[in-house]
């Protein structure tokens, strides 16, 4: 393998290391039109039910993947299908650790849900108050989480223009450069976000 | 009258008999491929599945969906032909790289690709800065006949989609593509006193403008359980600063029937289309397609009378890897069948 091509290979296990890490755990629901405890309650029915099946079909594929993986990776003699076949493996493992989680825990929202609904001092009025807090909590919490990356992607990008413009060796240059570009154009999207 | 009729048949038999071998491999090169690893294993039947989300879409028409900013390399397990493809393009010693070339036993197949791109429900936009295809088959190394194509690729593509009735839905593709390439057949004796001219590498720069429409069967104004869905989608239409014969300019169109049946777990969908090309007679031709989404696995098969591929796409978060294997039967020199097998391999971070 030529000394770039390997370079491209390390540089993109990096890439997918620091992307696989860079978010929270658990499933995002959306809670852009709750109004209310009914509204929220109906919400986190269905989504109880998705988890369920979803965390199934993930575990079992996870497992397919792991299973296919090991077959394939030693069948192959190419380098970049056995870095294909090991991806694979990796993410079929963290996907069988996600489905045990949504099978088993469900969404970030699945506690808050179940200690309302289980406290049956609280009337309609006051689970209302409750549902309209938390979900003005998680827009805070959201729109934070967004300024957050913006400026993360941002320092990635100049950081590596700065490295790109102070480097002599043609390959490296590029990689940077593209680097760099990847992490402007993401910040750039999430700026239409505000 | 009957003196014409035989010169027109004897130069048309003529042209026939001189095909070129370059021409009779399948005409990968210039279908402007994006990169994806499901766009590469469904081939023209993708144009009617709609269970591949986030990415762009083989038929404009069938964008929609969650807002997704992406980049991806697609590229084939023969990655070391990409340092040909380069030599070629770039003008160095020539004469090397053709006797290189006598090395070869088997036909050499390559594609790859890079792919930056942003969608959002009606919008998408991708820039691929880079996309190679090479073909090179030799005859006879003691007295060698060669064909052999290299071509690299830039294009920045824009999609946009909209409802125009209820169960109606429209877009458009436009694709603008910088390109640089050689594509020729020659004997290396006869080639040899003028090689640079034989391996001259050809521009263009060409803009696409391709429509698609879908329509989806509804039931009593609902969606049907299997989700009927029938689409059309003409590509290849489009202008060019420089024309030259070996690149079709002429259009394609894709017309397809896709449905989901209902499964216990996960989603299936099956889809079959059949392409027409005003140019190419090889391409005309059905070809039927599967994806059966899992999780986070995706399984893609299809087939048609030259090609069949089968896939796996695994994607978790803002990661995805896939694998493809493919067999083409293409035509050497002697038209004589011979078979392609690659693998194929796709990496994406989602951003």
């Amino acid at each position: 393998m030529k000394n770039w091509m390997k370079f491209s290979v390390v540089l993109m296990s990096f890439l997918f290391a620091t992307q696989a890490f860079a978010r929270s755990p658990g499933r995002e629901l959306d809670l852009d039109d709750i109004q209310g405890w009914n509204q929220f309650a109906e919400t986190m029915k269905t989504q109880d039910s998705r988890d369920r099946s979803d965390g199934q079909a993930y575990m079992i594929s996870g497992a397919l993947l792991v299973l296919g993986g090991l077959v394939g990776y030693h069948n192959s003699e190419s380098a970049v299908e056995k870095l294909a076949y090991s991806v694979s493996q990796s993410l079929g493992v963290a996907g069988m650790g996600y489905g045990a989680y949504l099978y088993n825990v469900g969404s970030e929202q699945t506690a808050f849900y179940h200690s309302v609904e289980n406290t049956k001092s609280l009337g309609l009025e006051q689970k209302d108050e409750l549902v309209k807090n938390y979900v003005s909590e998680w827009k805070r919490n959201r729109h934070n989480e967004k300024v957050i990356r913006l400026v993360t992607h941002s320092i990635v990008a100049a950081m590596n223009f700065y490295n790109a413009s102070r480097e002599n060796q043609q390959e490296l240059k590029q990689g940077l450069y593209v680097i760099g570009g990847v992490n402007a154009l993401a910040a750039i999207s999430l700026s239409f976000d505000f | 009258m009957r003196l014409l009729k035989s010169l027109i048949l004897i130069l048309s038999l003529s042209t026939m008999a001189e095909a070129k071998v370059i021409d009779k491999a399948k005409p990968f090169f210039w279908n402007g491929h994006r990169g994806f690893l499901t766009h590469s294993i469904l081939g023209s039947a993708c144009s009617s599945f709609r269970t591949i989300k986030n990415e762009i879409a083989c038929n404009p028409a069938l964008l929609e969906g969650d807002s997704a900013f992406a980049a991806n390399v697609f590229f084939g397990d023969d990655y070391e032909t990409l340092y040909k493809n380069r030599d070629l393009i770039s003008g160095k010693d020539k004469l090397a790289l053709a006797e290189s070339l006598l090395s070869e036993k088997e036909p050499v197949r390559f594609e790859g690709s890079s792919l930056l791109w942003w969608r959002s429900a009606n919008v998408a936009v991708a820039l691929q800065p880079l996309r190679w295809t090479y073909y090179s088959v030799v005859r006879n190394q003691a007295f060698p006949d060669i064909a052999i194509h290299a071509m690299q690729e830039q294009s920045l593509l824009v999609q946009f989609s909209g409802v125009l009735q209820k169960s109606l839905r429209g877009g458009v593709q436009l694709r603008v593509t910088d390109r640089k390439f050689v594509h020729e057949e020659f004997n290396l004796f006869d080639a040899v006193p003028e090689i640079e001219k034989y391996l001259e590498v050809k521009k263009q720069t060409l803009i696409y403008i391709e429509p698609g429409i879908s329509y989806e069967f509804l039931e009593d104004g609902k969606s049907h359980a299997w989700r009927p869905l029938i689409t059309a989608n003409l590509t290849q239409l489009g202008f060019a600063n420089r024309k030259f014969d070996e690149v079709p300019l002429k259009p394609v169109l894709d017309s397809g029937f896709s449905v989901t049946p209902p499964v216990g777990l996960g989603e299936l969908e099956l889809g079959l289309n059949y392409r027409w090309s005003s140019d190419i007679d090889s391409e005309r031709k059905f070809r039927v397609g599967g994806h059966y989404q899992l999780g986070l696995a995706g399984f893609l098969a299809a087939y048609d009378s030259d090609e069949w591929s089968l896939g796996v796409i695994s994607s978790f978060r803002s990661i995805s890897a896939g694998l493809l294997y493919k067999r083409v039967e293409m035509k050497d020199f002697d038209n004589k069948r011979i078979y392609d097998d690659s693998g194929y391999v796709e990496f994406r971070v989602a951003l």
